[in-house]
């Protein structure tokens, strides 16, 4: 083990699997000169060659296709949609193409292409740098979805979701970029997809979240856990398919769930969850299931406003309390 | 023509069921014996058949509801037939005038809190919890008034009777011991009884069932079936069960036999038992004791009994006075297994025993037709072998 930051032990999944396979190649804006602007992609120009390290023109569309074409035809591309909001002009080809051709081509194509595309917002970057829209992909049959937040999560689901033989979507948070935590350093190191971590044991309340809010729901169990309120955080990790059995496990203990995520609340994944918790679960429940995310409005570019939008500690602290209330 | 489904009555007990869940919906073609309805009958969940064919236009009755037997549950019409608006108003809170009005849990508590316009206010938890432990959903008070009803509220109430004041505290009736409580009321007071103890010695009893034990495990119960079995062939005008103005014989002898489970009691019964082995009678009463712990037992494994037998002996018990099982007319009640002093061949020696309580239905047979069968259980219980002739 050793302490890594998120940025680092990307990089590091980066160089082990192409280090460890030659099909896998990266590409993206800026990718291979520059390193891409949060340094994920550092060195590995330098030390692969920009064969396998491509810095694409700014087309979405395109280069999304040749990562398309090239998983189709033997290689591991992972491509970079340098911010979530961009996403859409690749849509047709992550919809339609990567998702469906294993499908269309009767199981005859296998399509073992990662879509990294970092998400969130923070630091004043407005309506068009800050989005979260994994809940379209959790929509799209054919596609899996994973948002690691700890470290060692982002660097063993990165080499899963090379190694997976299916379109992965790989979910980055920009602002986690400088999270540090242990590292595994064996090469083989994988985290298996579609499988949830308890981030915290408690008994109280089952707190499910993904990615930055993770740390978010953390520190709100720290403080709740001062007023009594024991939390159980689960980390799901992945997005689809999702570990409803840990979750359940977990709502069995407590009796109460919030779903918490920093995209906006209307059809977000906490829709979906709580919609699956009402059928699958529902005489788990003491309490209705709540849900915490961003306003429905598009993120502001002011800090004050930015932040007002956001969901914070105090939203989750707000959702518990109003479970626990019985009201 | 609208028709009706009625709810049939599929037990010779069962007077009304508690509807646990319609199987048809509104619109749904139903052909008559087809399963439509799941109800909680007297001692068990059962599916219940449709008495018409036709159409579902309307159910009359809901989950949750008291419902009479033979009370309409339901419209039907046939295909392109309107359905007739007033024919499906029969409101279902109001059964027939035949019917006796069922003490629903509701009756019995006050409205506490946490109801809206006649519905309480409970979580999907808590509504479960107190249903496993036949606590009324209407019994239970939010921690603060105008709050839902939460697990912890249905804890509170079960840790009650300890930091309970003077008042006590009220326990409603389950559904389960009311009916055990109607029955055994209905039994008391129209059964005149008579109860007639014996003692049994024990010795080639324990013997024989050391023999059997390496074949399969046996209870004592399953030799007390047997013996009695044999008993009442010997005597089979008495293994009968009474109707209004008179008894009926019975040509099986069905022989219940008391199981305690963690929601009260339950009496399985043994079909056939003159028939049967005893290692045969071991492994169906294997069975059913487990069916009766988990509540899987069906309305048929608990009805047609002829004879029953509760046995309190593992209990310590030494003799008792059990109530008769309606419509049955004979009960054993069966005492612990004891070493006493006894008078034999004018020495007093040591001889293991039982105390057996034969109680009888004074309308169908005298005191010395009972002593008789008594006389013949004990002959078999102390020589086992007679079960062989």
């Amino acid at each position: 083990m050793s302490v890594k930051t998120v940025r680092e032990a990307l990089n590091e999944a980066l160089f082990e699997e192409m280090a460890r396979d030659s099909r896998v190649i990266v590409m993206g804006c800026d990718n291979g000169v520059k390193g891409n602007p949060f340094g994920v992609t550092l060195g590995l120009a330098k030390e692969f060659g920009f064969d396998r390290v491509i810095d694409t023109p700014i087309s979405e569309p395109a280069f999304t296709g040749m990562g398309v074409g090239a998983a189709a035809t033997g290689l591991r591309p992972v491509v970079e949609i340098m911010f979530c909001d961009w996403v859409t002009l690749a849509m047709d080809q992550i919809v339609n193409m990567a998702a469906k051709m294993r499908y269309m081509f009767g199981g005859k194509v296998d399509m073992p292409l990662v879509v990294r595309v970092p998400i969130g917002a923070g630091g004043g970057q407005a309506a068009q740098h800050s989005q979260s829209l994994e809940a379209w992909f959790n929509h799209v049959p054919g596609l899996k979805v994973v948002a690691p937040y700890t470290p060692a999560d982002c660097k063993g689901l990165l080499k899963a979701a090379i190694r997976d033989n299916n379109p992965v979507i790989f979910l980055e948070n920009k602002r986690t970029y400088a999270v540090k935590g242990e590292v595994p350093d064996e090469p083989d190191y994988v985290v298996e997809i579609g499988r949830a971590a308890l981030a915290r044991q408690g008994t109280d309340i089952t707190l499910v979240t993904y990615s930055s809010m993770v740390r978010t729901c953390l520190q709100a169990a720290e403080k709740l856990a001062e007023e009594g309120v024991s939390c159980e955080v689960v980390d799901l990790r992945t997005l689809l398919p999702l570990d409803y059995d840990t979750v359940i496990a977990s709502v069995a203990r407590t009796g109460r769930v919030v779903v918490v995520h920093e995209a906006a609340k209307r059809g977000g994944m906490g829709s979906d969850i709580v919609a699956e918790l009402n059928e699958r679960a529902f005489d788990l429940l003491d309490a209705p299931p709540l849900r915490v995310g961003a306003l429905n409005i598009p993120i502001p570019y002011n800090a004050a406003l930015e932040d007002a939008v956001l969901p914070g500690v105090q939203d989750v602290l707000d959702a518990v309390r109003k479970s626990l209330s019985n009201e | 023509m609208p028709k009706y489904l009625i709810l049939p009555k599929i037990g010779m007990n069962m007077e009304e069921a508690v509807i646990s869940e319609w199987l048809v919906q509104p619109g749904d073609r139903v052909e008559k014996e087809q399963m439509v309805v799941r109800a909680e009958t007297d001692k068990a969940v059962q599916d219940l058949f449709a008495t018409e064919s036709g159409i579902v236009r309307k159910l009359l009755v809901k989950p949750g509801d008291v419902v009479p037997c033979q009370q309409r549950i339901a419209v039907l019409t046939e295909e392109g037939e309107d359905c007739d608006p007033d024919g499906g108003e029969e409101p279902s809170a109001a059964p027939p005038p035949t019917a006796e009005k069922p003490a629903a849990a509701a009756s019995i508590a006050p409205a506490p809190a946490a109801r809206e316009k006649g519905r309480i206010r409970i979580s999907p938890l808590a509504r479960k919890m107190a249903r496993e432990l036949g606590i009324a959903p209407e019994a239970l008070t939010p921690a603060q008034p105008g709050k839902r009803i939460v697990k912890a509220d249905v804890l509170r109430f079960r840790q009650r009777p300890a930091a309970a004041g003077e008042a006590g505290v009220f326990v409603p009736l389950s559904r389960r011991r009311q009916v055990i409580a109607k029955r055994m009321a209905a039994s008391a007071g129209e059964k005149p009884r008579v109860t007639l103890s014996a003692t049994v010695d024990c010795g080639e009893l324990i013997g024989w069932r050391e023999r059997l034990k390496q074949e399969r495990k046996v209870t004592y119960n399953e030799l007390l079936v047997k013996a009695c079995a044999c008993a009442l062939g010997r005597y089979p005008e008495m293994n009968c069960v009474s109707e209004p103005g008179g008894h009926r014989v019975m040509p099986s002898v069905n022989i219940g036999v008391a199981v305690d489970t963690p929601e009260g009691l339950l009496v399985p019964v043994l079909k056939e038992t003159q028939r049967k082995g005893v290692l045969q009678l071991a492994e169906e009463f294997a069975q059913l004791v487990e069916k009766a712990r988990n509540g899987s037992l069906t309305l048929d494994e608990m009805t047609g009994g002829t004879f029953s037998i509760s046995n309190l002996g593992m209990l310590g018990v030494e003799r008792f006075d059990p109530i008769i099982n309606a419509p049955e007319c004979l009960i054993l009640g069966v005492g612990c297994m004891k070493e006493i002093p006894v008078v034999v061949d004018h020495q007093v020696c040591i001889r293991t025993c039982m105390q057996l309580s034969l109680a009888f239905d004074h309308t169908a047979f005298d005191g010395a037709a009972a002593a008789r069968l008594l006389a013949e259980i004990k002959r078999m219980l102390e020589c086992p072998v007679l079960m062989l002739s």
